[in-house]
């Protein structure tokens, strides 16, 4: 297996070059999915029987929780992996990532209370899965927070890195709290191995903002790795070349 | 594939969702504030550093400037 391109890694520089391209294509097709299969889940897709068009809110809800949790392992990845291999790069995705979590987190809460309050007739409840999705907006914030505290990067980034993988024991407990305990929030509609329980024409918006929203957040954290890169290295010839070409 | 129908009778009808209309749009319109402000963020943040490596290059080269007239 060729491992060059970990390697490379090593190099904010190489990465920054490499992923130039990505960038305006990124943009282009999440900002796609998520116009297209917002417009799709809003006016398309029938209403439920049940919920009437409250339910609409899932075109948000569920990505936004998908993402809080992927968000999540990638931060605690990167921080692994920069603790591990002490590799700069991995410290700046961590970093970037807190924040675009930590944003898709509160996003699900506030869906999903707002969802709650026309279904279930309240706004919050102290549900397994609602409060450990809670704990997990307390973890990115306490990620965020570590990063300002100290006046060493390189501790602040162990300090990060260590409460994210601390936290992931969190991870677990959201997926499987609807399963363990008697909860109020449902459990799992949509499946891997068997047959969703959603009706097709009420399934289809909703994947496309599902990829929608992971080429999203791909689009951000890529940004914000970019610049937190330019940031590091604005002494350097390479990024002083780059403002002289007249980038902007 | 399937029958793709506009599932109400008008916009206003739209706008109003049967009732859900504040919390179905409160929703919408809070996610894609989120995600512009997202997006916007290291936008606005390279563009400040850029605006600033500018600056020390015109200040570096206007000394360099001054350095080779009065070496001259």
């Amino acid at each position: 297996m060729n491992w060059q391109w970990f390697h490379r890694l090593g190099s904010p520089r190489w990465f920054y070059e490499k992923t130039n391209a990505w960038v305006p294509w990124l943009s282009v097709i999440s900002i796609t999915l998520l116009m297209v299969g917002a417009a799709w889940g809003l006016g398309f897709a029938p209403a439920d029987f049940k919920q009437g068009n409250s339910y609409r809110i899932i075109y948000i809800h569920v990505p936004a929780s998908f993402l809080a949790l992927a968000g999540y392992y990638v931060m605690a990845i990167s921080g692994a992996v920069g603790l591990i291999w002490k590799m700069k790069l991995a410290d700046m995705v961590m970093k970037s990532a807190a924040p675009i979590g930590a944003t898709l987190t509160f996003l699900a809460l506030i869906t999903g209370a707002v969802w709650g309050k026309p279904t279930w007739g309240t706004w919050w409840v102290w549900d397994a899965r609602i409060t450990s999705m809670l704990v997990l907006l307390f973890l990115y914030l306490g990620v965020m927070a570590l990063q300002g505290a100290y006046q060493h990067q390189d501790t602040a980034n162990k300090a990060s890195a260590i409460l994210s993988l601390v936290g992931m024991v969190n991870i677990p407990i959201i997926y499987k709290s609807v399963d363990w305990w008697f909860t109020l929030h449902q459990p799992a509609t949509l499946k891997l191995t068997s047959e969703s329980t959603i009706h097709a024409s009420m399934l289809y918006p909703l994947l496309l903002m599902i990829v929608g929203f992971y080429m999203f957040f791909a689009l951000v954290l890529l940004m914000r790795t970019r610049t937190e890169i330019l940031e590091r290295e604005k002494k350097t010839k390479w990024v002083n070349a780059l403002v002289q070409a007249g980038n902007r | 594939m399937m029958d793709l129908k506009f599932q109400f009778e008008s916009l206003i009808d739209f706008w109003q969702m049967a009732g859900h209309g504040p919390y179905v749009w409160a929703c919408y319109a809070l996610t894609f504030t989120s995600l512009g402000l997202l997006l916007w963020a290291p936008l606005r943040r390279r563009r400040a550093l850029f605006e600033q490596l500018r600056r020390q290059q015109r200040i570096t080269e206007h000394e360099q400037q001054l350095k080779s007239q009065s070496a001259g």
